[in-house]
């Protein structure tokens, strides 16, 4: 899941000075989960907004597939037509299939910061970094380059503290983590694995997956 | 595989100023081998010159990966073993968090840069006297698994902060005299 913030409100306001006739879209999703854009946090911002003139609002499931905002934002075509700019309380992506979808000035309402496991509402956890190149059956499920805050994919570095992070001195170093998990799992030797730099030529911004069918 | 160190190694983590060097001398005289570390304003690459005519028997020069890409490692470990450098340490580097800066670079890890100055050397781009170590870390199995992996893979040796060794790596560590992991 995608974790969002919301941006704030004033800095919202000052970009939406020559701009009167709105239209504010929220994400049914991601942004629903974080309360950052679900359908209360779009009626939240209508009011806030209340000097401008808000033409509609909706929630989209997925608005970072075209697809699904293209469908859904022709229940509202006309508002769309005659809005001067849509807010986005949606991930960037979404923010930006928006404009593509629409051609309309899109105001991002939210920052984004990272693909979250939710433990329980409130709680996110990045897990991920979507590198591109998983070292995570290498490491017994533990996405070390995500969990070090040096990225190192040949930890533990020499900072480690005892078993501690000297980052997050509370926390346990994640390539201590790794090792004992892999020794409990009889899995020793694949410690010593040794992980290259990711691949930037295959890596660099911005990245695409085409299917070839 | 390089010569290893003998006698004890003063981490001198930063160079501020030239009478910082200055400084460095009677130190160095006392402890006949220095790593000059790159935390503080003046590079030790240029300051090569001074530091040699300190009189140290080694002169060891630390390689931090929080601030340099891949290529300016290179670049680094070229230098320091044009200029006449003993070896280089490769270290990670703290971990800086100030408001406003942007991410550290760490662009390798030690493992990875490692394997990249040994390959350099293998090539000839570092002189074959050229020693090359790496901070590492005791007091886990994790850490001692990975110090003893550098070993392996063909570091010429480990620097270790005061405190406990490595089993088995005694004759392959450079216990600092200095505090702490890289500053």
């Amino acid at each position: 899941m995608i974790v969002t913030t919301k941006k704030d409100l004033d800095a919202i306001k000052g970009l939406l000075s020559d701009k009167k006739k709105l239209v504010i879209v929220g994400c049914a999703e991601c942004a629903a989960v974080c309360q950052t854009g679900g359908s209360e946090q779009v009626r939240e911002m209508a009011e806030a907004l209340s000097n401008h003139e808000v033409l509609a609002t909706i929630s989209i499931q997925s608005p970072c597939d075209k697809r699904i905002s293209s469908r859904d934002l022709k229940r509202i075509a006309e508002e769309v037509e005659e809005a001067d700019a849509l807010i986005a309380l949606t991930c960037g992506s979404g923010a930006q299939a928006l404009d593509e979808v629409t051609s309309k000035p899109v105001i991002a309402a939210l920052d984004t910061h990272f693909l979250g496991m939710v433990e329980r509402l409130g709680r996110f956890y990045e897990r991920c970094s979507h590198c591109g190149q998983c070292i995570l059956n290498d490491t017994a499920g533990l996405c070390a380059v995500t969990a070090c805050p040096r990225r190192v994919r040949n930890g533990p570095c020499e900072h480690i503290l005892g078993t501690k992070c000297d980052v997050y001195p509370q926390r346990d170093c994640v390539w201590h983590s790794v090792y004992e998990r892999l020794k409990e799992r009889g899995m020793d030797a694949l410690f010593l694995a040794y992980h290259g730099p990711v691949d930037w030529s295959k890596n660099h911004s911005p990245r695409e997956e085409i299917w070839q069918r | 595989m390089a010569e290893m160190i003998s006698g004890p190694v003063l981490y001198a983590p930063r160079l501020e100023t030239l009478e910082t060097l200055s400084a460095l001398k009677n130190l160095c005289e006392a402890h006949g081998n220095i790593l000059a570390g790159e935390y503080g304003d003046l590079s030790p690459l240029a300051f090569y010159h001074e530091l040699k005519n300190l009189g140290c028997e080694t002169l060891l020069v630390e390689i931090l990966l929080k601030n340099k890409n891949r290529g300016l490692v290179e670049s680094y470990l070229v230098t320091a073993s044009s200029l006449g450098f003993s070896g280089a340490v490769l270290a990670m580097g703290s971990f800086d968090k100030s408001p406003g800066m942007p991410m550290p670079v760490y662009d390798l890890d030690t493992a990875q840069a490692l394997r990249l100055a040994l390959d350099m050397r293998k090539a000839g781009r570092l002189r074959e006297d050229f020693r090359i170590g790496v901070r590492a870390a005791s007091g886990s199995g994790a850490a001692e698994t990975r110090a003893r992996y550098y070993i392996t893979e063909g570091a010429d040796f480990i620097v270790l902060p005061p405190g406990g060794p490595v089993p088995g790596l005694e004759g392959h560590t450079i216990t600092l005299k200095e505090a702490g992991p890289a500053a």
